[in-house]
């Protein structure tokens, strides 16, 4: 008598079967043609924990998921940040698409807490995303109760850990490193749901570095009392050390402006101009 | 016309209600007889007291007599009168004129409501069941008159009905009137003296009263019996003071038995917040903060704040936020009283909703956050937001109140726009998504700048400079690539001479 068996055991989530492609599953995309293309199910898995293991915090996670974060900003839910290990910037969060006043961050300052908050955030059905930095441990039932409190709320749980972790078994549903390798973003998917994983892909996960140009090391700003300093072109119009004299006389003269903005780039000197009243 | 409701037993309703449920339970199998005492007379005391033999106005020690496992309470007019408050708020969605009577008696205006609540008996019976809910005894009447329904409360509701036309929605002014004649004179509520007086010259009912001339009746028994007779019917104006809702809400609940553990609070706090939630729900208006007192006895005072961040009125959420602020506290003496107060309150945002339930969506509730701040601490969640300001560590501020950025959205679309502006501009600029509480200083030895590795300049320079007439800022930002790869934000202080690392470009 084994087809009872067999049927238990297909009624398991994690038994993945090669005959039904499961689309039921529901995913969103990464934001990343390359990366969706990956992922069988084309998107970061909702209601389940993806894992993304990295060599430093700062490495490029946010730029990886503010698309996916924009998007359910874009919809009710709040985006919860447990245990972020910088301060979120609000500019940058608002230049990447994404609305200030749905994210929520959390302080916490042990691992319990961390695990409790970030639970309740995801079974609270009112947190589209959850994103939590863990510590460099292992945390195997801690990680099993974030991945039923995600399924249970529905919701995208994202866990942000040390790289050194990608050895260890986690029940995260998606696992991820992310890394660097000359100057380019190297993603290898180490585990995910419906199919094979070790793909390895490389993303440019920052399209403006083209932009930068970079700077030779004689034209850095630097102080050395010895010698004369040794400045950029543009430094000559500096506000601080050399003021020019008839700027200097501009202020002292007039009452009327309030801010004078030296604008580096064009070299010229705005003023704002207030109507005239008595400078307090 | 009038609608009255009379309250028998509230002294003894109010003070047994403060009683855990368990007990309460435990008694309402084998009714105890109980009773209200008031400058040591019997007050009030419940059916199975009266028939044991004890009467209003007995002494204590008559009453013991009669009864020695009688459980005398002493009265509490302050509770009586909340109670008598809440009921009104409660009878304030039946009726905009509530007034609150001596003697436990609520008079409601019902004649412009009968529309609303289409007829009589639908009104009557939506009334019932208010009031069974709210564990009291009371005795309904109608009349055309505040005397008359008052007067007619002491007989059953049927006895009142009968006045009542179902099919042209009126009363018959000549049944009500022999109906009122046969009552009998002493349930005048006009002073005991009076009564004797007119029982003295035979009258037995009000009907043989009012027989008699109006004139010789003001002669004979004075300006008060002739008074109540015209107001009875309708003859002079009968104004009453209307119930006006309070502004804040403020209940102190006190315990007979004092409580000695967090989980006989329980009930108390269940109940004061049930009484919150109707008065947030006619007023409404939404509350932000509960401020707790429980008071021991050793006078000392416990206090406690519970924020609450929620946008709708939940009951249950309330009740759970203030056990989690509860488990801070160790009660070292038993508890004799608790006291509820609400004070700044805002209008009720209404939420639209969806008719058909969207499975897909999430819920826009700060539930969760409320949980965490009371477990972890006020100012352990905080959102963030973003100011025009130069200087990149002021651009963005925490603010430590959630919005309930639902409606908010909608409210400012300009809003959007500006700041979509405001992006453009800003586009060409490098932000860090990452930034340090406070920046860290770098090495820099001439040719390398040197943070746990080598970092590079990877772009070209950025001046900020900005309060030159207060506390002058200098910068020259640029983003520098580490050994590792991660990008980092770092700036050199024209001022101090000094290279420091601000920001993860992440």
């Amino acid at each position: 008598m084994s087809s009872p068996t067999i049927s238990q055991l297909l009624q398991n989530d994690g038994i993945w079967q090669a005959s039904q492609k499961n689309n039921l599953r529901l995913a969103m995309s990464t934001g990343y043609a390359e990366l969706d293309r990956q992922l069988h199910y084309s998107g970061w898995p909702q209601g389940a924990i993806s894992e993304l293991l990295l060599s430093h915090n700062g490495i490029g996670e946010i730029r990886l998921l503010s698309p996916l974060l924009a998007r359910l900003n874009q919809k009710p839910g709040y985006i919860t940040w447990v245990n972020p290990p910088y301060l979120p910037y609000a500019p940058a969060l608002v230049n990447q698409r994404l609305k200030l006043d749905k994210q929520v961050i959390v302080k916490t300052s042990t691992v319990q807490e961390t695990i409790w908050a970030a639970q309740q955030a995801m079974a609270s059905t009112a947190s589209s995303a959850v994103l939590v930095w863990l510590p460099k441990k292992v945390l195997g039932n801690e990680i099993r109760k974030l991945s039923l409190a995600a399924k249970a709320g529905k919701c995208w749980g994202i866990l942000l850990r040390h790289q050194s972790l990608s050895q260890q078994s986690s029940p995260a549903t998606l696992r991820v490193i992310l890394q660097v390798r000359q100057q380019k973003h190297l993603l290898s998917i180490i585990k995910q749901p419906g199919g094979w994983s070790g793909q390895q892909i490389s993303l440019e996960l920052f399209p403006e570095r083209i932009n930068w140009n970079p700077f030779d090391v004689k034209y850095w700003p630097v102080f050395s009392p010895e010698k004369p300093q040794v400045r950029t072109p543009q430094m000559e119009i500096s506000p601080t050390a050399k003021q020019p004299q008839w700027l200097f006389e501009l202020q002292q003269k007039s009452m009327c402006f309030s801010e004078a903005i030296i604008d580096k780039s064009q070299r010229t000197i705005r003023s704002v101009d207030r109507p005239k009243q008595p400078y307090h | 016309m009038w609608l009255s409701i009379r309250l028998p037993l509230l002294p003894l309703e109010t003070l047994c209600k403060s009683v855990p449920l368990s007990e309460k339970n435990h008694t309402s199998q084998t009714q105890k007889p109980q009773a209200v005492i008031e400058d040591n007379l019997i007050f009030c005391a419940n059916q199975a007291a009266c028939e044991k033999g004890i009467k209003i106005s007995q002494t204590i020690a008559s009453a013991f007599t009669f009864c020695d496992s009688i459980q005398l309470f002493e009265r509490n007019q302050s509770q009586e009168q909340q109670q008598l408050n809440n009921l009104a708020l409660l009878l304030y969605s039946f009726s905009p004129s509530v007034a609150i009577e001596e003697n436990a008696i609520l008079l409601v205006e019902i004649v412009h409501s009968l529309k609303l609540f289409h007829g009589l008996e639908n009104l009557l019976s939506s009334l019932k069941e208010t009031l069974d809910k709210e564990s009291i005894s009371y005795r309904l009447a109608i009349g055309h008159t505040p005397k008359s329904a008052e007067i007619l409360s002491f007989m059953p509701l049927d006895y009142s009905l009968k006045v009542w036309q179902n099919k042209q929605q009126k009363i018959v002014f000549s049944e009500l009137e022999q109906r009122l004649s046969d009552l009998p004179v002493e349930l005048m509520n006009i002073s005991p003296k009076a009564i004797a007086q007119i029982q003295s010259i035979g009258a037995k009912k009000l009907g043989e009263l009012t027989k008699l001339p109006e004139k010789s009746i003001r002669k004979r028994f004075g300006e008060e019996v002739s008074h109540y007779l015209l107001k009875l019917y309708n003859k002079l104006p009968d104004p009453k003071d209307y119930f006006i809702p309070p502004e804040n809400f403020l209940q102190r609940l006190e315990f007979i038995d004092v409580i000695h553990h967090r989980q006989g609070l329980l009930f108390p706090i269940k109940r004061l917040i049930k009484d919150l939630c109707r008065f947030l729900t006619v007023k409404q208006k939404n509350c932000q903060c509960l401020h707790w007192e429980l008071f021991d006895s050793e006078k000392n005072m416990i206090g406690f704040d519970v924020l609450i961040a929620d946008s709708r009125i939940n009951d249950k959420v309330y009740v759970e936020l203030t056990q989690l602020h509860l488990e801070h506290y160790t009660l070292h003496a038993p508890i004799e009283a608790i006291s509820l107060t609400v004070n700044k309150m805002h209008e009720l945002n209404a939420q639209n909703k969806q008719l058909f339930e969207d499975s897909g969506d999430f819920k826009q509730t700060t539930t969760f956050i409320n949980k965490i701040q009371a477990k972890l601490g006020n100012d352990s969640c905080y959102q963030l937001q973003q100011k025009s300001e130069h200087i990149p560590e002021l651009a963005s501020c925490q603010v430590a109140e959630i919005s309930n950025a639902s409606y908010q959205v909608e409210k400012i679309p300009n809003n959007i726009e500006k700041v979509q502006n405001n992006i453009s501009i800003e586009n060409n600029l490098p932000r860090p998504s990452w930034l340090l509480e406070k920046p860290e200083k770098i090495r820099f030895n001439q040719r390398k700048l040197l943070w746990h590795g080598e970092l590079k300049i990877i772009s070209s320079q950025e001046r900020i400079t900005n309060y030159w007439w207060k506390k002058k800022v200098a910068r020259d930002y640029f983003l520098a690539e580490h050994d590792n790869g991660t990008i980092y934000w770092v700036f050199y202080d024209l001022l101090r001479k000094q290279w420091f690392l601000h920001g993860v470009y992440s």
